[in-house]
């Protein structure tokens, strides 16, 4: 038993570590290709967000189309915050962060007793509504259709315009993120999560205040994806309301079915891979319409766990096969 | 002014109307919010298009083939789509999000057979206005009103009369007593399926020389019906008919009396307060189900 624990940890140590050189000295070798570097700070950016889809998604089990106007909330909050105060720009993303998960709360309460269909239309409404008064804000203070600037990242006065600087940020905040993820889903709060999605009655017979704990998915997913937004408009250093449309949302969903819910690695898979898909496809509309509806029509039809639990079925398969075979030949 | 809004909430709510009465059937058929009924709404536009301005059929012509290809198309979506996903066995929400990826193809077809500008469909009518106690009407609209009625209505008597839509309400109403009683309910799925697609395309047609035909009407279409659906009492004919002409009313009224930019703002808001109040909607029909 011992010696099989020792044996999977350094399987994974073997893995992990040059996984962890590679992100670390990717900049370097990325040294005179700025663009593949912003790539990478997008990345950084939706895998945040998609992590927030997941907790609610994935765990909780409620569907949202309303993860673009979070991420909206987020970006034009700290916008805003920063641009008539002048806090410092982690604070201002904090904050931002913080008033968007007491919205999503606020939104939760009355929306937590609908389920499925009812719930998406609740949260696309959601997302409109967002989308509207971001359009046509009173005195125009988020400038409209036409967008609005901000200040780039920078931290402790130190600048991190530059996007090699702002990768290494981006870093540490995915990593604190998922950290955090991981140890939520994992207590009994993220149990109480599965619970729910399972099964609500039987939740609610084992003596779990089903509201309270769907109000609180919301809250952690408000968090996320708004933090993601912060983070986007700090680095652009721009916003424009397309960024909350309706559609974009949509894409979210997307991300996290094609990496697949429920583990640490999915919401990554997917977010890096869409946006890589978006990348190829970028020029041809018709055919990115067409490529996510034939990627979610597989993920749904054929790989409900994405392409993480593929990958993981996979390797127990082929695990299994191995010992079948070691078996055979001592038998 | 109030005869005139009326008139316009009323042209508005017909075509919500439609495309309600749509997600209503599918959802009491099989139990599906088919979010690309919006799409499919555009699709019929578009097909209505190439019958009526580049083929040249007389209008009614156009509308009987765009219903009739339509028709097709829905038979062809359950059989290679939906069943598929029903037999599998995945969870509601990836229901939902299987009708976003029909959507998607759907609107990547439209783009790739007739592009991406907006396409504006030659009027229906020659006579442009008419005048009726000091009131000038756009005949266009009442054209779209009636021929929006007259379909309900058919549509109503079909239901209720012929062996057929009795047929297709039990197997709606409880599929295993149905099918004891010797109806084939797979059947009477696909043509649901088959009705709702024709009725969307039909209502397509009529938004043509209203408001052009583009893509991106599509998903906003799909929303506004959805909504109906939902204000007027999920899965009731006429409460979808009820819950789009209410929230046109409240669209044409909001924009008339208010602003034109709090139009939306007021229906989505409006959708919200029923779903939060009265998620059975006003007809309180006993829909929804756990």
């Amino acid at each position: 038993m011992n010696k099989t624990a020792s044996i999977v940890t350094k399987d994974k140590l073997g893995l992990y570590a040059p996984l962890a050189v590679l992100i670390l000295t990717v900049p370097l070798l990325l040294r005179n290709f700025s663009y593949g570097m912003m790539f990478l700070c997008f990345c950084e950016i939706y895998i945040i967000a998609a992590n927030g889809l997941d907790v609610l998604y994935g765990y909780s089990g409620q569907i949202s189309f309303a993860t673009s106007a979070f991420f909206g909330i987020g970006s034009y909050g700290s916008l805003l915050i920063h641009n008539y105060t002048g806090l410092p720009i982690l604070f201002t993303m904090i904050m931002a962060s913080i008033i968007s998960a007491a919205i999503a709360m606020i939104f939760a309460y009355p929306v937590s007793k609908l389920r499925f269909a009812f719930l998406s239309l609740a949260t696309i409404s959601f997302n409109y509504i967002i989308f509207q008064l971001v359009t046509r804000s009173p005195g125009g203070i988020t400038g409209d259709f036409n967008g609005a600037f901000t200040d780039q990242m920078s931290l402790f006065g130190l600048s991190l315009k530059s996007y090699y600087s702002f990768y290494y940020f981006g870093l540490v905040c995915v990593i604190l993120l998922v950290a955090v993820k991981n140890l939520l889903v994992k207590s009994r709060v993220g149990r109480a999560f599965l619970a729910i999605k399972q099964n609500h009655h039987a939740a609610e017979g084992m003596g779990i205040d089903v509201r309270k704990y769907k109000v609180l998915a919301f809250g952690i997913y408000g968090f996320y994806a708004a933090f993601a937004g912060a983070m986007y408009v700090h680095l652009v250093g721009y916003i424009s309301p397309e960024t909350v449309a309706q559609q974009q949302s949509v894409i979210f969903m997307i991300m996290i079915l094609f990496g697949g819910v429920c583990s640490n690695w999915g919401p990554i898979v997917g977010a890096v891979g869409i946006l890589l898909l978006q990348e190829v496809l970028g020029y041809a509309e018709q055919y990115q319409l067409l490529a996510y509806g034939i990627l979610l029509l597989i993920f749904i039809l054929f790989l409900p766990g994405g392409v993480v639990g593929a990958a993981k079925k996979l390797l127990t398969r082929l695990k299994n096969s191995k010992g079948g075979a070691v078996d055979h030949a001592n038998s | 002014m109030v005869i005139q809004l009326l008139v316009a909430a009323l042209l508005t709510g017909s075509i919500y109307g439609l495309i309600a009465l749509g997600y209503s059937l599918i959802y009491r058929a099989s139990g599906i919010m088919n979010l690309a009924q919006g799409d499919l709404m555009c699709l019929g536009g578009f097909m209505g298009y190439t019958f009526y301005n580049i083929l040249g059929l007389p209008i009614f012509g156009a509308m009987l083939c765009t219903m009739v290809s339509m028709f097709l198309i829905g038979c062809v979506l359950e059989r290679i789509v939906v069943r598929p996903i029903f037999n599998r066995n995945v969870s509601s929400s990836a229901l939902i999000l299987a009708t976003v990826a029909v959507s998607y193809i759907v609107q990547s077809l439209e783009l790739v057979i007739w592009g991406g500008a907006p396409l504006n469909m030659k009027s229906f009518l020659k006579v442009q206005t008419i005048t009726f106690l000091g009131v000038s009407y756009q005949t266009e609209s009442l054209l779209c009103i009636g021929v929006a009625l007259l379909c309900m209505l058919t549509l109503h008597i079909f239901m209720k009369k012929s062996s057929f839509g009795i047929a297709m309400r039990a197997a709606a109403m409880d599929p295993i007593a149905a099918r004891s009683c010797g109806i084939n309910v797979d059947q009477t799925n696909r043509i649901t399926w088959a009705i709702s697609t024709s009725v969307a395309g039909l209502a397509g047609i009529l938004v043509g020389p209203l408001y052009g035909i583009t893509t991106t009407l599509g998903t906003a279409m799909s929303t506004k019906g959805f909504a109906s659906a939902v204000v007027g009492g999920y899965g009731d004919m006429y409460g979808a008919l009820l819950g789009g002409g209410v929230l046109a009313a409240l669209e044409t009224f909001a924009a008339g009396y208010l602003s034109s930019s709090l139009k939306q703002l007021v229906a989505y808001v409006a959708v919200l307060i029923v779903l939060f109040i009265k998620p059975r909607g006003l007809l309180n029909v006993e829909a929804v189900k756990d």
